[in-house]
């Protein structure tokens, strides 16, 4: 929450500066625009795709139409990243709509990076497999939501935008956004659980398995 | 309190942002109601997992990704995307470049050859009769040079080689001179022998 209202007062003025400077041509300026902002952008897109390869094709785009409409940015209409936001979470819905029959047939490829990290993650402190961990929970989770439990749940909790910035963003109003977020977090504890539960049970099956051989 | 205000007002409650009587409200209604209970102990195991759940790594070359899809905006990579773009495109090769200064290179040892001053050209610097008068000058001024060098070499080698011949012909009288000593005990001993088989 104190991170959510540093992040805005950090952002607002230097973004307006940033997106000026970038419609005054400045090459420079696109470079910190884009610095600053890939771990956002980024971060959405892997929350809602789980799927590394997918998330940077996606990230990718996103800048590219940011580079091409920032000229439609009015900086007193409101501020960039609820702009930004917006425009990822209309490429994520596009994205999630055109790849629809394609999810049904699970794809391993992306997944593979989840379980390199499972096999390289023995080797860390504690702390950060406990992080990672909870991440492939949280990931794992995220997808048994629909998509707008989903982009209500990482805006708020995950990117930290104010309940209005995300009202402005999914064009909602801000009762809709807290009572999603209320079905959103319930659903995802539900769906750990859930998928906690079912680990549990094949660890027994296996260890009774090993037992009986 | 019905369950619809509470879940209208549980972010906040979660949040922290409740105070006084309404939050007192809200917990009344938590004691009583199963639901709204349950939803609020889910809700709090989610927030849970996320506050633990680490950051999402971005991978490393994606912002080099992000700004190589996106052109320059400068002057000359405008220039090169617009209409002119056909011509100025193969105008920017490596190898025209290198044809260019090569050109340059060649021209600027011709005029020095040709003796175009250095200094600011006037046209009448690159006026064909003083360009051709020039270069006939150097040719002649050449010309004359080289058959001096010949001259000169031809005396240099003609005077070496008559110090050359003198030379030859001490060292030979020198020899001679040694030799007739020699020569002379050699008979007298071949006169004594004679003798001796006598």
């Amino acid at each position: 929450m104190a991170t959510a209202v540093m992040n805005l007062v950090e952002h607002l003025p230097t973004d307006k500066s940033l997106v000026e400077r970038c419609l005054a041509g400045e090459d420079l300026a696109w470079d910190e625009l884009v610095r600053t902002h890939t771990k956002r952008v980024y971060g959405m897109c892997y929350r809602f795709t789980n799927n590394a390869t997918e998330a940077q094709d996606l990230t990718q785009e996103v800048f590219l139409r940011i580079f091409k409409s920032v000229k439609s940015f009015r900086a007193d209409e409101g501020n960039f990243t609820t702009w930004m936001a917006r425009l990822t979470r209309n490429l994520l819905i596009d994205h999630y709509r055109r790849t629809r029959q394609d999810r049904s047939t699970d794809s391993i490829e992306g997944q593979l990076p989840m379980l390199e990290e499972k096999m390289t993650s023995s080797a860390r402190p504690d702390g950060l497999v406990a992080g990672r961990e909870a991440r492939e929970q949280l990931q794992a989770g995220l997808q048994k939501l629909s998509p707008e439990l989903r982009e209500t749940l990482i805006l708020r909790d995950l990117e930290e935008l104010e309940y209005r910035e995300i009202a402005d963003v999914l064009k909602i109003p801000e009762g809709t956004v807290k009572s999603r977020l209320n079905r959103a977090r319930a659903e995802l504890a539900r769906a750990v659980r859930k998928e906690q539960l079912g680990q549990g049970i094949s660890k027994i099956r296996t260890a009774g398995g090993a037992l009986q051989s | 309190m019905t369950c619809n205000d509470f879940d209208s007002l549980l972010c906040d409650f979660l949040d922290g942002k409740l105070a006084g009587e309404r939050r007192l409200v809200m917990e009344s209604h938590l004691a009583h109601c199963f639901v709204c209970s349950e939803l609020t102990r889910d809700s709090r195991e989610a927030l849970a997992l996320m506050d633990r759940s680490s950051d999402v790594e971005v991978p490393p070359e994606l912002v080099t990704k992000i700004l190589q899809q996106i052109p320059e905006s400068g002057w000359l990579a405008r220039l090169s995307q617009g209409f002119f773009a056909p011509v100025l495109r193969p105008l920017f090769q490596p190898r025209v470049v290198m044809g260019a200064m090569l050109t340059v290179l060649s021209l600027s040892m011709m005029t020095r050859c040709a003796g175009v001053p250095k200094r600011a050209l006037t046209a009448a610097d690159l006026d064909p009769v003083r360009v051709v008068g020039a270069l006939d000058d150097k040719v002649h001024r050449g010309w004359e040079r080289s058959v001096k060098t010949y001259e000169s070499m031809k005396l240099v080698y003609e005077v070496q080689s008559r110090v050359n011949d003198w030379k030859e012909k001490q060292r030979e009288e020198d020899e001679e001179s040694k030799k007739l000593p020699k020569v002379q005990p050699v008979s007298e001993e071949k006169s004594l022998n004679e003798g001796k088989v006598k």
